[in-house]
Formats: C-alpha cells, structure tokens, sequence
C-alpha cells in the first residue's frame, strides 16, 4: 500500500481557513493533498500558485505534499484551446468537470487531461455513456468524485449517493478516486472513513482503499508524464540537476569519448552478422 | 470482505511465544482486590525498554552490531511512527532476521530482494524483504554482506525512531556500554512500560469455565465461547456495568452458567515486551491459580502491534481497515488452557 492521497481540497479566499483545512488533513493521515483551483472562464487563467506554508512539525513536513490543481468546467461553448499552454503545465494535476454529454464525449476522448470529476451533488443532467467511459480508460485518463457535498447538506448527500452507486455499479470502481473537495475543516474525513463511505457507495473492499491509494498514486504519474516528457516516453534533464543519492544512476553509463565512440558504432555496423548455420542430421 | 477470525483451542500445555512483537499485556484475576505478590514480583514494569532517534536501518545490519548485541541475547525491535500499509516498517527479530516492508518506490530503489506481499492482489504494491542477520554470507568481504549495507547506506539512507529491548543471556543487568559505544551518534532513551490497574472490589459475576464444556455451541445459547470471550473483554475495558433485565441503561448480563466472586483484578502493561517476560507471567499465573481455592480462572492477554510486519511464526501481518493480534490463554485450575486468538483482515492463521 502507499500513502493516503486528497486530491481535491478547494482554494478559498480565508488563507486561515485554508491553512487549518491543510493541517486537519495532515492530521488526519493524508500525506499528499492537492489544492484546487477551479476555471470558469478560460480569460482568468493564471499560473499555479505556490505551496502555502504550513506550521509543522519536522516529521509532518517531511511526509506531507502539497500539489496544486486545477479544474477546467466545460460546456459545449467553451473553447478548449489554452489546455496545452504553460499556465496549465505549471500545475499538477489537470482535471476537467463536463457539464453536457457533448463536453462529457469530448473530455473521454480528445482532451489530454488526468482526470474527469463530476459534480455529483445535483442531478447530472446527462447520461455517462458506457462507450465514452471504456474510451476514457482506454486512454489511462481517471474518474473522481467528492463526498463533501454528502457531509454539507442532506439534499446534496441523497444526490450524492444516487449518482455513486449508479457511478460505480457501471464501472465497478475502476481507475476511481475519492477526495474531499473540502472548503472547510469540518468536510474533511479520515481516510479509513472514507474507505468505509466508499463501500456504501457500493465499491469492493481493496477497490475502496486503493481509490485513496494506489489509484491516485498511479494519476500522479500519469500527470508527470503529461507534464514532463516528449509524447510520454522521454524526459531529458541537466546531470547537475541528479541529487547525489543518485549519481551512481550515471556514474557506470558514461558515454565514451566522441572518437572512440563513432569507430566502435561503425565496426558494429560493418560487420555482417555470421550466420548461424544448422547442421542436418544425417539419416 | 474484511474478516475477523476467532479460533479457540483447548489444550493442556503450551508451546513456547512465536516471536510476535508484544505490545500490551493483560492479567486478569477474578477473585483477587489486587494483583498478588507473586505476579508483582516479575511484572514487566520493572523492565524498560529503549527508544533510539533517527537510527540508520545500515546499523542494524552491521557485523559489529550482529556479533556483540544480536548473538549475545535476545533483541527485538520495531520501527515507531511507521503505518505497515503506507510507510516502510523495519523490525528486528530474536532469530537474527531483519524484516523491512517497503512500499513498491521503495523497493524498486533499494536492491535488495524480496517477495511481494499476499495483501496486496495481482498489482503488488507492497514487498517484504527479509535478511537472514545470522547467515555465514553476512559477513563482512562477502558479497552479500557489502550489497545489504551498498543498499541500505549508499543508495538509500534509511533513518527511523526505533525501539528495542535487548536480555543478554549471560548476565544478569544489561549492560548497555557495547550499545552506547556503537551507537554514540545517536540520541538513546528509556522509556518505562506503563502499567493501568482496574479493580473492582465488590461482589462481581465472572463466567464459570470448566475443562468438559464444548467449544462447539451455536452463538446465543448463552455457553456460547464466543461470549465469555466478549464479557471477558467488556471487564477488560471496564465496561461490565452489569444492568440485568430492566435496567435501563443496560440489559447485557454474565453469560450462565456464572458464578460470584468477592472482586476482580486487571492489569495492563503497555510498552515493548518480552516473550520471555509472558512465559515467566504465565508459569506464575499456572501455580497461583491452582494453590488460590478462592480464584477460578485467570486470563492472560497478550496484544501485538497493529503496524508490526510479522505475526506469528514469523508469518507476515497487514493492516486493511484493523491490525489486531491477539491471543488470550483462560488457565483453568485443573492444567488446562483455552486459548483464544483474534486475527485481522490481513493475517494468516497460524
């Protein structure tokens, strides 16, 4: 197993607030949580804002990671376009929130995204067809949903737990996440509650656990790799950038010289392969 | 589904502890208003244990180390402030093994080989790598000696808050001079086992247990083992306000057949205890409750970590929703035990 994941802890204005929220979650277990920050309107997109700090203790703050986040609301009016620019690889984690079929269709299959949230807290308004679903993890992107709603109000908590247990039973929680969408410190639950909540929600035992675990553990990758490398297979950094614990990494790979290098690739090269010849039994 | 296993065996002797790291203790007499003299004069507070910060796992493998403290008596150890299902767990067995269980970064960072955990489903994302201390190949100018300490120092520098206990075996005190001169870099404490006492000393109705009863009864039925086992532990947590039918507040009663006493002692001792320290309390607790007419049962309770990476039999121990391991061993007068144990989710059944 591996550490516990929030991965939805709303901004808000009160930098209190937001402070005794971060530290209610350190407290209560999760050790890497991400702050959101939701767009609207693709005109107030701003780069990601720093890590706010927090009074710790040396071990907390050796154990606890911030991230930052960012959830695009889509419509079938908004244009997509700024998706890629550098504003938005400056955050963490990108994740989109269709509110029509036709955004929910194009967040599966075209968009490069991480994650696909739902506001659960009301009536949808559109059906989750099973095919956008199978494209979407097809496409290694990942599903989220909130039970913040579910502890702020008993109307919401109805919805909530209708749209789940419809949520899950289709996809029987595959490539799942739970997180809070906490505004206050009283959203916020422990992450062996949530565990439980997502059984009622109607998931498996290891699934429940592994929607606070593993699973997100596996988007963050995933997030890395869209951020950081070359069509998701290369990344190319600087040798002083290597931290001295893994300079050993390098240190047995040391390309030869530029000479001796280009004849040893050219011998490679002139050389035809010796056929291996078969001897035939004699009968 | 998360399970919560119960077995009860009954037996006449009892095979020697197997090596599960002790956490907590508990003696309960039915029959006494305090502890007797003779549980007092070995009760595991008078021992202590030690808390070292921030050690180096590199440490514990060294020759030195292997060679002046792990051979020359009994250490167990265990990693504190570490969960077994999120971080890295490091514990230290009297056999000379070295347990770590890593997560999988982990473990793909460190070298060292492992297997991967049963808990954890077809994607292992949990390994335990298990170092055999005592081995003729770790030593030092073997290979497998330098790979362990490359691994564990050069590569990836461990650090944990450890604690530990440590019985020489021939000599009386522990003489902690060896420890200290290798350890001088780091900060040693004593922590002291803490004891809670509940007594009650009033008239108070306790199961009455014998050899012949069944231990095969349909749950209900009253002579069920399961309550006994569930009233023992409302005592233990001091929760046995016997209502009776009409009481308000409670109508939960003794399981019958019962019978009265003049009072009941529990005791409880928490803190990094010895399996020999359980042997010499359950040698006392045999003779005490055969020479006392007046006590007619006594219960002995031993709990493990939750966060331990090992049960028993060196089996490997998880931690899903509850890491319980436990066992209580009811000593009739007669010679015969009834031993209970509770296993957790992830635990297999010794």
């Amino acid at each position: 197993m591996v550490k516990f994941h929030d991965l939805n802890i709303a901004r808000v204005k009160d930098a209190v607030a937001q402070k005794h929220t971060l530290r209610i979650a350190c407290r209560l277990g999760y050790e890497v949580v991400a702050v959101t920050t939701v767009l609207k309107n693709g005109n107030e997109l701003t780069a990601a804002p720093p890590p706010i700090e927090l009074q710790l203790t040396k071990e907390e703050q050796q154990n606890f990671q911030q991230l930052s986040r960012i959830t695009v609301v889509l419509s079938d009016k908004t244009n997509n376009s700024y998706l890629g620019n550098d504003k938005i690889k400056s955050y963490d984690i990108l994740a989109v929130q269709p509110t029509t079929e036709k955004s929910f269709q194009v967040a599966c299959s075209e968009l490069n995204v991480d994650l696909i949230t739902f506001d659960f807290s009301t009536w949808l308004g559109f059906h989750l067809k099973h095919q956008y679903v199978q494209t979407a993890l097809r496409l290694g992107k990942y599903f989220e949903f909130t039970y913040g709603p579910a502890i702020r109000d008993t109307t919401c908590r109805r919805y909530v737990f209708q749209n789940t247990t419809d949520f899950v039973q289709r996809k029987e929680g595959q490539n799942t996440i739970i997180s809070s969408g906490a505004e206050w410190p009283t959203d916020l639950r422990a992450p062996y509650d949530v565990a439980n909540l997502a059984i009622l929600f109607g998931m498996k035992e290891g699934q429940a656990k592994s929607s606070l675990t593993s699973t997100p553990r596996a988007l963050l990758l995933k997030a890395a790799t869209r951020r950081l490398t070359v069509k998701s297979s290369i990344t190319i950094g600087h040798v002083t950038s290597i931290p001295e614990k893994d300079k050993w990494k390098i240190e047995g790979s040391k390309p030869p010289s530029t000479d001796a290098g280009k004849r040893q690739n050219t011998d490679d090269h002139d050389e035809p392969k010796k056929k291996k010849s078969k001897k035939l039994k004699s009968n | 589904m998360p399970r919560l296993l119960y077995l009860c065996e009954n037996i006449n002797f009892i095979v020697p502890n197997a090596n599960i790291k002790l956490e907590k203790v508990e003696v309960m007499l039915p029959g006494c208003e305090s502890l007797p003299d003779v549980i007092q004069d070995i009760s595991p507070d008078l021992d202590s244990y030690y808390l070292v910060k921030r050690l180096p796992v590199v440490e514990l493998v060294k020759e030195e180390f292997v060679k002046e403290i792990l051979r020359k008596g009994h250490f167990t150890g265990i990693s504190v402030g570490t969960r077994v299902d999120n971080h890295t767990v490091v514990a230290v067995l009297p056999s000379g093994h070295l347990i770590l269980s890593v997560d999988k970064d982990l473990y793909q960072e460190l070298g060292l080989s492992g297997k991967p955990s049963k808990y954890t489903g077809r994607n292992a994302t949990r390994f335990v790598v298990e170092i055999d201390l005592f081995n003729a190949n770790h030593s030092n100018g073997k290979k497998q000696y330098n790979r362990v300490l490359w691994s564990l120092k050069d590569r990836l520098n461990l650090t944990f808050n450890f604690i530990f206990s440590w019985e020489p075996i021939n000599e009386e005190k522990v003489n902690f001079m060896q420890l200290t001169r290798l350890w001088d870099k780091y900060v040693l404490e004593d922590l002291s086992i803490v004891s809670h006492t509940i007594q009650k000393t009033q008239t108070t109705v306790v199961p009455k247990l014998s050899h012949n009863q069944s231990l095969v009864s349909t749950p209900g039925d009253g002579q069920d083992v399961s309550s006994i086992y569930e009233y023992i532990g409302t005592i233990s947590c001091d929760a046995n306000q016997v209502g009776g039918p009409g009481i308000y507040s409670s109508s939960y009663t003794c399981p019958e057949p019962c019978e009265e006493v003049k009072g009941i002692t529990c005791q409880r001792w928490s803190g990094l205890i010895s399996s020999e320290k359980i042997k010499q309390l359950l040698k006392a607790l045999r003779s005490f409750v055969k020479s006392d007419a007046f006590v007619p049962w006594a219960a002995l309770t031993v709990h493990g970590f939750d966060d331990s990476p090992v049960s028993w039999w060196r089996k490997e121990h998880g931690f899903h929703k509850n890491g319980c391991n436990l066992y209580t061993i009811l000593i009739l007068p007669d010679d015969t035990y009834w031993l209970y144990m509770a296993i957790g989710t992830n635990d297999e059944c010794p």
